[in-house]
């Protein structure tokens, strides 16, 4: 079941379009990291996403109803934006009651919990905060609205390990719970690989790239291997290398494809060494985007 | 879902309920400030305000005299327009903030009552400083003190909600919170700004406008008084619809992306740069005193640099265009005001068109009212409105006539005196009046228009006006058809001299015959009316009848136990029915000056006026001469009372200032002073025997020559 949906959708901002046809779906439950270079279109899209800007063309559902100035689903939701905002002079006891006012799925037991947890001081004013507390409060106090779906936009940047590790821990808890849908964007992808089961590649405003993680990193390979004598130049007919580096005799390949029928293209040039390995998120995404002409 | 959890749901408020309460929360120092000030000023004025209203005696009920006391409150509602404005300008400011936008927009609420809950937080805030005036307002010792606090309230309401409402509507218009301030304070300020433009470029343009009457915009901002009874309130309360309509409307269409942008829409920014150079040059043009060249140097720069704020770079094609289009703007007024395209200057209109016609001086007070006890009465207006088909064609030739010399006075090369009565102006030959023409049109509209005439431009014209029966009143209160005489006191250099009531009545017909008989132009002439006013009358009149401000009639008996008032009438020697009633009543004595009191004393002092190379004159004075001989006395007062307007034709070659003393021994400084123009003889004799000095401390000069021989074909003309 498709929890959130978008279909061609278009953003201009004075002609220039930071949305160009993206397209996405994000499965029930999936926790979906969705990356992409700066001013690829993420935040944009997130934003649309929450029902704070309006799109221009196409459509952002979530769970099939399209969402801008969607009172219902929106109360199923939380969005926990990079540029945090809380009113000047409250705590967090005071941003807590007007959560609790806005989403009837608002648990107090569970703010209690958390406010323990972290060994926050709900009188203090959340201006007065560090911006990694003020972070730390916005995704829990999020989290307190028992969300059906979790937007978050850069959630753990400015968070210290320790933090960075609870934080995940209550939103995978909440997943495994309430198989409550995640949708986050940010940079540190080593991070999203450890929690996300989807990804979703934007550039340039269109998705280039959507699949579940363990397909993506199934469908690119790191080949290291060596030859008696030159590298056999039939490989680079046979095979899709994104990426060629040699260190000494070794070379390393980035191979898009199956890797039982990597091992049996080069397999068949009798090579002294092959190992094939699986890349980091971070790798595909270097890759990937190499790929499309993006320049490093 | 637990127990717990399900309480909070039942207790939780709607999220409209709550925004809408945090939004009031945050800005509650607003109104708290606000009424703070309020009552400052309340407990200020209590003071005045008590002992003044504690006396007052109002009826019941009386809306119309409650409202008007609210002039009372003014500042307090100048506060209010000011807090309000800021209020609305800021209330939406989280849209002027990535973060804060974006905070607010992800709530659960639509959009609708994401604006409802602000506004109507807002319409909170500003309504408890009315009602902390409202209740201070019932501290008055005045037993009308609950229905005014209430109507006060009231007004209150209507001016701090609508310039919220329009303060929240303008401030749409911007993404930046520093634009949306500037855009309310140049949206509430923007229509009066604009009207004195207007009125400034026509006055300073179209020969005859007149910047008067009812002003367009000033007469929508006072809701006082009537706003109960009249149908102000309900423009404002339409207006705070509309505004909120628009507010509404713009907000539904605001890009949340565009926080920050000084036009918070891309395809206002062109114009919002216009309105800003507009704007810029119309204030421009008002401090320099109606220069267009300042006006379109103004919107020039200000259209440039807006354009580079609002892009946020300089962009030479779009500065450019800009440019241009102030260029056109300017070119427009010009054509439109300068030029005269739309006819304004030559338009009179048909005496078949016209109802009624008033012909006044613009600088005088024209007697339209008076006050009693009971309030204002106005004066039958019939009395001075012209509708006489003949009559309505002389104020045609007038108006024509004065358009028909507009270089003239355009080129405004000509000695004036300011006048402030009708009659002065057409009387004395350097005298420019300003005079109004207003005409009542029978379409329902109202003509006006104002001129400078010119004695000597416009003489003809003048004369034939001058005829008109309705002018007259304006200066001659007797002549009018709702006045009677109660009675009259003759003046004279000899004292005061009451007279009968038969004698007054006697004297008023007779008085009233000889002012719509006299052609004043001719028969007065240029000086005249400076002439020996050895004989006056002073006359108390009242008001047969009048008008309430309900336009109910008010009769003499309501009038004269509240209202009388008292004139002069000088007794020229051309009001032979005057003159001759004071004979056949036994006053002849008055006027041939046959009997002087014991210690009556005279002083002469003579003038000579010689012609300058700059054709200007310089006139010597010199040392007064002092006489009690009683033949000299006579037939100085004598000759004085006579004097015509054959003699006033003068060059001014001579002319004495006589000071005739009633009791010189007794009352020294008890004096009437007459000028008589024109050489004497008999003076000229008894002056030889005193021969006076010249006082150069007393000497003048400046005014223009004119030779007899003109002066003679001016006053003949």
């Amino acid at each position: 079941m498709i929890s959130i949906g978008a279909e061609n959708v278009i953003k201009r901002f004075d002609g220039f379009a930071a949305l160009d046809g993206l397209t996405l779906s994000v499965p029930k439950g999936a926790v979906y990291g969705l990356v992409g270079p700066n001013g690829a279109g993420k935040t944009t899209f997130i934003k649309a996403l929450a029902g704070i800007t309006r799109i221009d063309e196409g459509k952002i559902t979530v769970n099939g109803e399209e969402i801008y100035d969607n009172e219902k689903m929106k109360k199923r939701m939380a969005y926990v934006s990079d540029d945090l905002f809380f009113f000047s002079t409250y705590t967090i006891k005071q941003t807590a009651k007007l959560y609790a006012g806005m989403y009837p799925g608002w648990d107090w037991n569970a703010y209690r919990t958390m406010l323990n947890f972290f060994k926050a001081d709900e009188n203090k004013r959340c201006h007065r905060m560090s911006k990694g507390m003020q972070k730390q409060a916005a995704i829990w106090l999020a989290l307190c609205t028992n969300p059906e779906i979790l937007i978050l936009d850069e959630p753990v940047d400015g968070l210290d390990p320790v933090m960075r590790k609870n934080i995940w821990s209550l939103i995978m808890q909440a997943v495994c719970d309430r198989n409550m849908t995640v949708l986050v964007s940010s940079h540190n992808l080593r991070e999203l690989e450890d929690v996300c089961d989807h990804v979703g590649m934007v550039h340039k405003g269109k998705v280039v790239l959507e699949k579940a993680l363990d397909d993506v990193k199934g469908s690119i390979h790191k080949v290291q291997t060596a030859f008696d004598g030159e590298f056999p130049t039939e490989l680079e007919s046979k095979l899709n290398i994104l990426n060629r580096t040699s260190f000494g005799s070794v070379v390393t390949l980035i191979v898009r494809g199956e890797e039982d029928s990597i091992r049996k293209v080069v397999g068949e040039q009798s090579p002294l060494i092959l190992d094939i390995l699986p890349l980091t998120l971070e790798e595909v995404f270097i890759y990937e985007l190499g790929g499309l002409g993006y320049e490093f | 879902m637990n127990s717990d959890n399900k309480k909070n749901i039942k207790k939780m408020p709607s999220g409209c309920i709550t925004l809408g309460l945090t939004s009031l929360r945050r800005t509650m120092w607003v109104p708290i400030i606000w009424s703070v000030i309020m009552i400052v000023l309340t407990m200020t004025m209590m003071d005045s305000m008590g002992y003044y209203y504690s006396r007052l005696n109002i009826r019941v009920y009386d809306f119309a005299a409650l409202t008007e006391e609210l002039n009372e409150l003014m500042p307090m509602y100048m506060v209010t327009v000011v807090f309000s404005a800021f209020f609305g300008a800021i209330q939406f400011s989280f849209l002027n903030r990535v973060n804060s936008v974006g905070f607010i927009h992800s709530m659960p609420l639509t959009r609708n009552r994401i604006f409802m809950s602000y506004y109507l937080s807002g319409v909170v805030s500003v309504l408890i400083p009315q009602i902390v005036l409202m209740l201070n307002l019932l501290l008055l010792p005045w037993k009308y003190r609950f229905l005014f606090a209430f109507l006060a309230f009231i007004v209150g309401a209507l001016y701090s909600v609508g310039v919220y409402s329009f303060g929240v509507m303008m401030s749409m218009f911007s993404a930046k919170t520093i634009g949306s301030v500037l855009f309310t304070v140049v949206g509430l300020a923007s229509p009066l700004l604009v009207e004195a433009f207007i009125r400034l470029i026509m006055s300073s343009s179209l020969f005859g406008y007149c910047n008067s009457g009812k002003a367009w915009v000033a007469e929508y901002l006072y809701l006082f008084p009537n706003v109960v009874m009249s149908p102000k309130g309900l423009i404002y309360v339409a207006a705070i619809v509309l505004f909120t309509f628009c507010a509404w409307l713009l907000y539904k269409r605001n890009h949340s992306e565009l926080a920050g942008d000084l036009v918070a829409y891309p395809g206002l920014r062109s114009v919002a740069t216009t309105i800003c150079g507009i704007l810029a040059g119309v204030v421009g043009y008002l401090i320099f005193g109606g220069n267009l060249f300042v006006f379109a140097l103004f919107g020039v720069i200000c259209s440039v640099l807006v354009n580079f704020a609002v892009r946020k770079k300089l962009e030479l094609v779009s500065s450019l265009i800009h440019g241009a289009i102030f260029v056109v703007i300017t070119l427009v007024i010009v054509s439109l005001f300068v030029f005269d395209i739309t006819g304004f200057e030559k338009r009179i209109p048909e005496v078949d068109d016209i109802e009624y016609a008033r012909v006044y001086n613009a600088y005088g007070h024209m007697r339209e009212y008076v006050y009693t006890e009971d309030g204002k009465v106005y004066l039958d207006p019939e009395q001075l409105r012209i509708r006489d088909k003949a009559d309505l064609e002389t104020v045609r030739r007038f108006h024509e006539d004065l358009i028909g010399n507009r270089d003239f006075y355009r080129a405004g090369e000509y000695y004036w005196i300011s006048t402030e009565s009708y009659s002065e102006s057409i009387y004395d030959p350097y005298a420019s009046g300003r005079i109004r023409i207003e005409y009542k049109l029978k379409n329902g509209t109202t003509m006006y228009r104002e001129y400078n005439a010119y004695n000597d431009r416009n003489r003809e014209t003048l004369l034939e006006m001058s005829a008109i029966r309705q002018l007259k009143a304006q200066d001659h209160v007797i002549v009018r058809e709702d006045v009677r005489v109660n009675h009259m006191e003759l003046i004279t250099p000899t004292g005061r001299v009451p007279l009968s009531y038969e004698t007054s009545i006697a004297l008023g017909d007779a008085l009233k015959k000889d002012i719509l008989a006299e052609n004043v132009v001719k028969e007065r002439g240029l000086n005249d009316f400076r002439s020996p006013s050895l004989v006056s009358l002073d006359i108390v009149y009242v008001f047969t009848h009048g008008y309430d401000e309900d336009g109910n009639k008010v009769g003499e008996e309501e009038l004269a136990g509240h209202y009388s008032s008292n004139i002069s009438e000088i007794v020229y020697p051309h009001y032979t029915n005057t003159v001759a009633v004071l004979r056949e009543y036994g006053y002849g004595r008055y006027i041939d000056y046959s009997e002087l009191p014991e210690g009556a004393a005279m002083e002469i002092e003579k003038s000579e006026t010689s012609k300058r190379s700059d054709n200007t004159v310089m006139t010597d004075v010199y040392y007064p001469q002092f006489t009690n001989d009683s033949e000299l006395i006579q037939n100085v007062m004598a000759y004085g009372f006579k004097v015509s307007s054959e003699n006033c034709a003068t060059s001014y070659d001579t002319s004495y200032k006589v000071k005739y003393y009633n009791n010189y021994e007794k009352i020294p400084d008890s004096y009437d002073t007459f000028i008589i123009y024109g050489e004497v003889d008999f003076i000229e004799e008894w002056l030889l025997t005193r021969s006076p000095e010249k006082d150069a401390t007393a000497a003048y000069e400046g005014m223009p020559y004119r030779s007899k021989e003109e002066a003679e074909a001016i006053r003949l003309k």
